[in-house]
């Protein structure tokens, strides 16, 4: 019940803006709520946390960014072309960029998965034994290991867009 | 604009929160009165707050051994519709017989 309750506080801190005083809230409540309802009242907790974070047209359309950008990045990469790998890097930066940007909270989550998209399928095609357009180096294992670098420039650009959108935000109040 | 009926949830707490309509009440003891729980009662004070129906605030101190508690209570906006639903004018009576007669609900 201990692990529930810091779940709970943790989604709690995803929640959207407009929400967020709710689940404050349902926290606050907790202690004195008896315990013997009380790990029914975290269950419902987390149920308010999941419904208001996920179920919302924002989050929806950020899950759609996500997977549209990292579906292109892997489209871009499988090409043989010479110049694949500058618009790969290039397609990763952009995109995380202007995920990071439209949804600063969730920049973290939008360089991750860009950034270890490349590696999870590079991964796949050595369990499915699918036949790459180029050679690839280092080949086997190494080389979906080796993508994970590529966390670090995706993230960075992520955190990036969501400073400058934040700092432009800032701007537009003051 | 079409107006929705509320929903029943949304009544049980607009009647809840008339019982004392200047008081401040907590989610916990709203979540007793209605026998909503906690998973549909957040969402709802919400949507009233949304809506200006509703006021809410933190406790201004802490007690000893608990958190502050988000204190909430009918806005005049609110107290106006709880007296609607709790008195419907004649011509809300007239549609929901209809609506009844209709088998509409």
């Amino acid at each position: 019940m201990v692990r529930l309750e810091r779940v709970l506080r943790l989604g709690v801190r995803l929640l959207p803006a407009d929400r967020v005083d709710y689940g404050r809230a349902l926290l606050a409540e907790l202690p004195t709520i008896p315990g013997d309802i009380r790990s029914r009242g975290v269950r419902d907790g987390l149920r308010f946390v999941l419904r208001e974070v996920l179920l919302r047209p924002a989050a929806a359309a950020y899950g759609f960014g996500v997977a549209a950008a990292t579906s292109a990045l892997v489209v871009v990469d499988q090409s043989p072309s010479d110049v694949a790998n500058q618009a790969s890097l290039g397609v990763l930066v952009i995109a995380a960029f202007v995920l990071g940007g439209s949804a600063p909270r969730w920049a973290w989550l939008s360089g991750l998965a860009l950034g270890v998209s490349l590696a999870a399928a590079h991964a796949v095609y050595q369990i499915a034994d699918i036949p790459l357009g180029y050679t690839m180096e280092p080949g086997g294992w190494a080389g979906p290991v080796t993508l994970l670098v590529l966390v670090v420039p995706a993230v960075l650009a992520a955190l990036a867009g969501a400073a400058v959108r934040t700092v432009g935000r800032q701007r537009n109040v003051a | 604009v079409r107006q929705r009926e509320p929903s029943p949830q949304t009544r049980a707490l607009l009647v809840a929160l008339r019982e004392e309509p200047t008081g401040w009440k907590h989610g916990y003891d709203l979540s007793r009165k209605t026998g909503l729980r906690s998973g549909t009662l957040y969402p709802v004070l919400a949507r009233l707050a949304e809506r200006g129906l509703l006021e809410a605030m933190w406790e201004h101190a802490a007690p000893e051994g608990r958190p502050r508690r988000h204190l909430y209570r009918l806005s005049a906006a609110g107290a106006a519709a709880a007296a609607t639903l709790a008195n419907p004018t004649a011509n809300e009576r007239r549609l929901r017989s209809t609506r009844s007669a209709a088998g509409l609900g």
